[in-house]
């Protein structure tokens, strides 16, 4: 008897521990430690700006698909293959040559990046639609304008792509969203940024943030391009100028008058002013180029790991900067050719032989000009040829770098802190030049506009005169010309080629093209995630 | 009677989770002793009942019992595995002696499975056994290679030669694409979260190596056994975690007895099997003068050349010298026995500035009281590695590590020197391209200057007791906690061009890993009617885990003396090396077993597991999985038993469902998280951001893998000739795959459960006693398997690409395809079909549109990872007091990618002043063609390893030192002695991680070794 008792003894000690954690049999609740849920989340204002924050932070993914897609798609830009370099599976010279598919990652990525902004400004605006936030009405009308500046994207290159924000904020992935219409689109952007106009500051709350002269600009451009951003690829004219002025737009007006009117909101703002000078217009790229008087909108950068600019480090060879540059990018020669002399706006890029010190505070030719001749890395004197010889097979040094964004001296890693001005004064100028002179043909008006930015970097100036431009046509290539020589390196090219029917012609290593490139395709993961989307007109 | 009501009441209220029985019982009383008939000796742990009724008992350590019976006319039934069955009527004796006969049946060994072991012809589901004294003993640095070969069905791959490396263990071919297809490990019962215990550290650029063998920190010499379950009859009792099989390892217990001492010791030398063949200083000058001549390369290039000869694989490698001790001793007494061990390792790499140390304890003790009715066990065991890593990448790498260094690295060149080739100072005396910037480096600078050390210590231990509570029915509960600890360290000095990009990069990187099991279960024997055998399980567990980890990272050093010892000196931390998180999860389950057997010829198990998991969405915490066999043992009929030459055969045939729930945590939750990249920047700062870091699928739950399993297993004159074959089907559906959402979405793809995948296969085991003459025994054994395994659907993807390409010029460039209809594994791309009379790659336009794209449609499937069949044959021959041992192994009719080929074997390398692969001499490729992925360089294969030949020596007769020394033996091993492949890279068998689900690409590994070894074995 004893010894069953000493067992039973025994028994309930042992099983103690059980009936501990019996307590907990079932209990499955996820404990979280180290992330939080929305539930717990967006209680203050702290925390509604940590969300705000990744909406901005998003914008700096554009610079890598969306920049890359319009430079390398354009006769600005190409990746020669150099070697074993920058061969990726033929993709640099597909995107330069037009023979892109649907599968392109590159082209998948844009897509993605654009919609990541979209999703996390939806997010935020759902939040803010239940919540009580201080200041919300600008809050909210800073958002949407955000996200129809990712749509801006969108209509940019795809044209027909879903809207969500409108009346719901996130995606039924049992029900997903189908395309809306390209024109549809642009409706959407325009009435969301003319509904949040009034309520969008003069000034950012703190610098970075958008103003309303932002909107302006998406405005402007969007009036400017009408004539593309209304229609499906298959109703445009590839190769004659696709005018704003068939577009009638809000205010019973036509596209050309709205984005004169929007040009001169920016104008007359007060807020911004063109570059002096030479120098001035340089200083406008330099890394400390934050307070640049013509920037109306920048993607802000900071010499950090994921915070930085790496046009540089596209474009420069291997042994210009340490870490190493990736000797990627260069300009096309005929496009390069295109400079005039006396451009000062020429001094961007670098050609001839390079030297080992790349000063502070440098634009272009003026960095990599003292010290030792560079060498490539078989030895051969670094001296940038603008010939191509052959772009499946280009050595180290063939093609003219672009280093309009001048090396930051504190970069970490190959981050760069020069900001990325996406609307700029200058560009303002030109849109309005533009939509003038389809709106009246050639005038003293969009002459002065054009030489008005062309004063800044010619030193003596060297003006344009209305009477060599008797033709609403022969402007129209001279303003091309001129957003050309002002907006390299600025991803603006491939919406100008578009535009004025100059996209599908045959430039250096590219055939004429398939008119179904004026639009990129719709992704082909995009159409397998969501079946309710329609392809793209050709592919 | 009451006493044993109130206990079995207790015990129901106390495990609400359990079933009892309730049994009746008489008075009148028996005693008596059971021994062995042949050595005489005590056998505690028989089963006495009284036939007929439920009553019964067992022997204490002595094997004494005592059992109340009804009367005169009952008759006692002793059973115990391994004896012949005795059966006594009582009569009017009151003592009654047993001797009972050993069973001489081969099958009739005792397996290790779930929750509780099993006589081997009770099992029916699919189970192999390997005892750890059968394999040749002392060579094996980690339990796995104990596995190698042996079993039908299981590979395992080591991801490439460096010690410690990680690797891949299949059994039946991968299920699952994007969730783990490691098995469940489980020592001493307690299931080991296999996860990786190493941080993660940096690598030069691309990824750093995948992570390290986990199991490596247990001491092979500690284990007496390990059992595979395969199926899901053997695996359905683990239910969310069985679905890829079932590793039980088995540690070695104390035997009662003196003290007994036990020595191994070995010490071994490992050099690179093979070398890659690479242009020496002479070739390459000549090669540079050549294209010079011809006009290919400018004059220039001749200046960059040097004027040494350097070998740079061979300045990398070297013979790492191994030694190895191991110390145990056990002992015990008839109530309390216990073994304890040491082991010391120290493995040098074959690669130089490699290598791993590790010291190991076990302690396992058990204690029997209240006449052997209560067994209490206790298995302790901890240990401690220091890791010393090489900086080497897996994958992209434009820069790379040492290994792409040793190719790309100009042979003329020296590996020290005063100056640089560009004239300034060489650092700390090793000879480099340039000063800092540059991007090809001196690889054995490198393997020297960056510090890369890890250092874990991982204790696990478990106690548990066991209480026979009524005859045939005992309770054991079980506690278990493991606890890993590792800490890694790494520094690239800005002596070195590694380092030098950031004035010196410091790391360092803490991982924790913690978890905590509770087992409590109840099991019941019974024999009814002499015919009918029973045993019921039902149980309990409890699975709690925690992971915590941090990092630190540190750049700009004024120097490099203090290394990574002081983070504070650094002018800046770096946000994306400094983190820190904590996660938890939790598994809670109910089982239950039934094995049923009639004359143990009719055997059927049925097996029910209730599992419960934190990770999965609300609606579907719980799963049930249910398994269902049954065995026909077919020489057991009267029919079969004329037939003397078949010893044994039986049919087992199975199906049963299982489950995976290997997904990471928290991914049914809607999460907000803060990184780099959500940062904004505003006013020239940076500013937190937080945003949705998952896209949250609140219907998430486990992959769930049915399988159906039938089989025969066989024994032949008297056991000489045994084995098994079987067929299996495993159909794994409810896949766990990232699906690309419909945008706009917060992140791009989700975690639902769509895809499906299929494994079918056959397997074949033969073990052999092919000489039994005094003086010489021959044993072989053979193993073969094949296995189709099949994508079915990935929900309502056609296709994923997957398999990353690495090197220059590959960016975003794939080599694998998971495509309905094909294996996993699957290579896709363009087809090669020469090279044209400019040096051009030509490929086959295989969408007839005339042009060739090696992006879109001319892409086509080009080869396949997975084997057509895998083998192994190993021989035990005893000859006198010699012992040899030879084991071979092989897989046949599997492709791999040579990536590293495909990267170095291209004589363009020379226009940007590198080396490339001697073969590229032969190719009639233009100096200036690219590197295309295409099915040239998907090779086959197929291999036959020389594994394991050792030839070992016993001494008998010890003389005079037999006083001290109980046993001696001496051997000599060889390891990896020769591979017969028609592969052109290093080895084969290789694993890089190249993105989901990916098999069989090679790029720049750490060589594999062949090893020679020297060893001996005492006991004192």
């Amino acid at each position: 008897m004893q010894r069953n008792k000493t067992a039973g003894i025994l028994l309930a000690v042992l099983l103690t521990p059980v009936v501990l954690i019996l307590s907990s049999c079932t209990d499955l609740t996820e404990e979280t430690f180290s992330v939080v849920t929305p539930e717990n989340f967006y209680k203050t204002e702290k925390e509604i700006t940590a969300a705000l924050a990744p909406i901005y932070a998003q914008l700096r993914a554009l610079e890598w698909n969306y920049w890359n897609l319009s430079q390398v798609s354009s006769d600005e830009t190409v990746v020669p293959t150099r070697g074993q370099d920058w061969f990726d599976g033929g993709r640099w010279l597909a995107i330069h040559r037009h023979q892109w598919d649907p599968s392109l990652v590159d082209i998948n990525g844009a897509w993605v990046d654009s919609y990541t902004g979209i999703a996390r400004a939806n997010g935020l605006l759902q939040t803010l639609a239940e919540i009580e936030a201080p200041n919300e009405a600008q809050l909210e009308a800073e958002v949407r304008l955000l996200r129809a500046f990712f749509y801006y994207t969108l209509l940019d290159f795809f044209g027909n792509v879903p809207i969500v924000g409108d009346d719901e904020f996130v995606v039924d992935p049992n029900n997903p969203p189908a395309n809306a219409t390209r024109a549809e689109v642009f409706n959407f952007i325009e009435s969301e940024l003319l509904e949040i106009y009034d309520n969008l500051p003069e000034q950012p709350p703190l610098a970075g943030r958008v103003t309303k002269w932002v909107a302006d600009a998406i405005l402007a451009s969007m009036y400017l391009n009408a004539g593309v951003f209304t229609r499906n690829s298959d109703q445009l004219n590839p190769t004659g100028y696709n005018s704003c002025v068939d577009v009638q737009v809000s205010g019973e007006q036509n596209a050309c008058q709205a984005a004169i009117q929007r040009a001169d909101n920016i104008i007359n703002s007060g807020y911004f002013r063109l570059a002096q000078d030479a120098s001035e217009w340089l200083a406008m790229f330099l890394p400390n180029n934050e307070n640049a008087p013509e920037v109306i909108f920048a993607i802000q950068h900071l010499p950090e790991n994921g915070l930085g600019m790496t046009f540089q480090m596209r474009t420069l060879h291997y042994n210009q900067l340490s870490p190493s540059p990736w000797n990627g990018h260069a300009i096309l020669a005929e496009t390069y050719n295109k400079f005039d002399q006396d451009d000062a706006r020429r001094t961007i890029f670098l050609v001839g032989q390079q030297y080992a010190e790349p000063r502070g505070n440098c634009v272009g030719s003026q960095c990599y000009s003292q010290g030792d001749p560079l060498t490539d890395r078989t030895g051969a004197p670094l001296v940038y040829t603008p010939e191509i010889q052959n772009v499946t097979n280009a050595n180290e040094r063939e093609g003219v770098r672009v280093l309009k964004y001048g090396p930051d001296p504190n970069n970490v890693n190959g981050n760069h802190g020069n900001d990325y001005a996406w609307f700029r004064l200058a560009e303002i100028y030109l849109i309005k030049a533009e939509a003038l002179n389809e709106l009246n043909g050639p005038s003293q008006q969009v002459i002065d506009l054009i030489n008005e930015v062309r004063a800044r970097v010619f030193d003596p100036p060297k003006p344009l005169n209305l009477a060599d431009y008797s033709s609403r046509e022969a402007l129209r290539q001279a303003i091309l010309d001129e957003r050309l020589f002002e907006l390299t390196w600025e991803a603006k090219r491939r919406q100008d080629l578009i535009r004025h029917g100059q996209f599908t012609r045959a430039w250096e290593f590219k055939d004429p093209s398939n008119p179904r490139v004026l639009l990129f395709p719709i992704p082909q993961a995009q159409l397998d995630a969501n079946p309710n989307l329609q392809q793209n007109p050709g592919y | 009677m009451s006493t044993l009501l109130s206990r079995i009441l207790r015990v129901s209220l106390l495990l609400a989770c359990w079933n009892v029985s309730v049994v009746i019982a008489q008075p009148r009383t028996v005693t008596g002793t059971v021994s062995d008939a042949t050595t005489g000796e005590p056998l505690p742990g028989v089963n006495i009942v009284v036939l007929g009724t439920m009553t019964g008992t067992t022997t204490d350590v002595n094997g004494r019992y005592q059992i109340e019976v009804p009367g005169p006319e009952a008759v006692l039934v002793f059973s115990f595995v391994g004896y012949e069955q005795v059966q006594e009527v009582v009569g009017d004796r009151t003592v009654i002696n047993v001797r009972m006969q050993p069973t001489v049946e081969v099958l009739e060994e005792i397996v290790v499975v779930g929750y509780g072991v099993q006589r081997r012809e009770d099992v029916t589901g699919s189970v192999a056994t390997i005892d750890a004294t059968e394999i040749n003993q002392g060579v094996y640095t980690s339990p796995d290679q104990l596995l190698q070969g042996q079993v039908a069905g299981l590979t395992i791959i080591s991801n490439n030669g460096e010690p410690g490396a990680g690797l891949n263990i299949r059994l039946r071919g991968g299920t699952s694409i994007s969730a783990s297809n490691d098995p469940l490990i489980v020592i001493d019962g307690v299931p080991i979260d296999n996860v990786r215990l190493m941080p993660e550290g940096a690598g030069i650029d691309g990824a750093p190596p995948p992570p390290r063998n986990p199991l490596s920190l247990i001491n092979p010499n500690d284990i007496e056994s390990i059992t595979v379950l395969k199926d899901a009859a053997a695996t359905a009792i683990y239910g969310s975690r069985g679905a890829n099989g079932v590793i039980l390892i088995e540690t070695k217990k104390g035997r009662q007895g003196q003290l007994q001492v036990d020595y191994e010791g070995y010490i071994s030398a490992a050099s690179p099997y093979k070398k890659l063949e690479l242009l020496n200083g002479e070739e390459y000058r000549r090669f540079v003068q050549e294209q010079v001549q011809a006009g290919n390369l400018s004059q220039d290039a001749l200046n960059v050349l040097g004027n040494a000869n350097t070998d740079w694989e061979e300045a990398v490698t070297r013979t790492g010298i191994t030694h190895f001790h191991n110390l145990a001793f056990s002992g015990g007494t008839s109530q309390t026995r216990y073994r304890a061990s040491v082991s010391y390792l120290n493995q040098q790499g074959h690669v130089i500035s490699s290598g791993l140390e590790r010291l190991t304890g076990r302690l396992n003790a058990d204690h029997q009281a209240f006449d052997g009715r209560l067994r209490l066990q206790l298995n302790l065991t901890s240990s401690f590695q220091h890791d010393d890593l090489l900086p080497y990448n897996q994958t992209a790498g434009f820069e790379g590590g040492v290994f792409t260094n040793v190719y790309q690295m100009n042979p003329t060149y020296p590996i020290y020197a005063d100056q640089n080739l560009d004239g300034t100072p060489a650092l700390d005396g090793y000879f480099e391209i340039a000063d800092g910037r540059t991007s090809v480096r001196n690889p054995v600078a490198m393997a020297e200057q960056v510090l890369d050390f890890v250092k874990t210590t991982r204790s696990l231990g478990n106690i548990g007791a066991e209480l026979d509570l009524l005859p045939g029915l005992t309770a054991r509960v079980n506690f278990g906690a493991d606890r890993a600890q590792s800490s890694r360290r790494q520094y690239f000095p800005q002596q070195n061009p590694t380092g030098a990009q950031y004035e010196g990069r410091a790391l360092q990187r803490s991982r924790e890993h913690s978890s905590l099991t509770f087992q409590s279960y109840l099991t019941y024997r019974n024999t009814l009617a002499q015919a009918h055998n029973v045993e019921l399980l039902g149980g309990y567990e409890f699975n709690e885990y925690m992971t915590e980890e941090f990092g630190v990272e540190g750049q700009g050093f004024v120097t490099d003396v203090t290394t990574y010892n002081a983070m504070q000196s650094a002018s800046q931390l770096v946000k994306a090396g400094t983190f820190s998180y904590k996660e938890k999860s939790r598994l809670i389950s109910f089982f239950t077993r039934l094995n049923y057997n009639y004359q143990s010829r009719y055997y059927l198990t049925g097996v029910l597991r209730y599992d419960g998991s934190s990770r999965f969405g609300e609606g579907n915490k719980w799963g049930l999985f249910p398994a269902i066999s049954a065995a026909w043992r077919i020489s057991g009929e009267p029919f079969m038993q004329g037939l003397d030459w078949l010893t044994d055969l039986r049919l087992k045939v199975g199906y049963g469902i299982t489950g995976s729930q290997e997904i990471g945590n928290y991914l049914s939750l809607a999460q907000l998280g803060a990184n780099e990249s959500l940062q904004a920047v505003f006013d020239q700062q940076p500013y937190t951001g937080f945003a949705p870091v998952n896209y949250a699928n609140p219907d998430l739950k486990w992959e769930e893998t049915a399988t159906f399993n039938i089989g025969l297993d066989y024994s032949l004159l008297n056991g000489k000739f045994s084995g098994t074959i079987e067929y299996y089907e495993k159909n794994t559906s409810n896949l766990l795959l990232e699906i690309p959402v419909p945008q706009p979405a917060p992140v791009p793809t989700r975690i639902e459960n769509v895809g499906k995948t299929r494994n079918r296969g056959l397997e074949f085991s033969l073990d052999a006693l092919a000489v039994d003459r005094p003086g010489l025994n021959v044993l072989f054994g053979l193993v073969f398997s094949t296995n189709r395994n099949e994508v079915v659907s990935l929900g309502g993807r056609d296709q994923i690409i997957t398999g990353t390409v690495s090197g220059r010029g590959q960016s975003d460039t794939y080599a694998q395809i998971l495509l309905p209809g094909e294996p996993i594994g699957t290579f896709y791309g363009p087809v090669f079909l020469g090279v044209d009379a400019n040096g051009r790659q030509q490929f086959a336009d295989l969408d007839g549109d005339g042009q060739v794209e090696i992006t879109g449609d001319d892409r086509t499937i080009i080869g396949n990872a997975q084997p057509d069949f895998t083998y192994g044959f190993r021989t035990n021959i005893y000859w006198g007091n010699f012992d040899f041992y030879v084991f071979i192994r092989g897989e046949q009719g599997r492709d791999v990618f040579n990536n590293t080929a495909l990267v170095y074997q291209t004589k363009s390398a020379v226009l940007q002043n590198q080396n490339f692969l001697k073969a590229a001499l032969d190719d009639p490729d233009a100096l200036d063609e690219p590197a295309i992925y295409s099915s040239r360089w998907i090779e086959d294969g197929s291999f036959i390893r020389l594994d394991n030949v050792t030839v070992g020596y016993t001494f008998n007769n010890l003389g005079p030192w037999s006083r001290y020394l109980r046993r001696a033996r001496i051997y000599v091993s060889g390891q990896n002695l020769l591979v017969i492949t028609p592969y052109s890279g290093y080895d084969p068998e290789v694993n890089t991680n190249a993105g989901l689900a990916t098999l069989g690409i090679d790029y720049t590994n750490y060589p594999r070794a062949r090893t020679f070894t020297v060893g001996i074995s005492l006991g004192f």
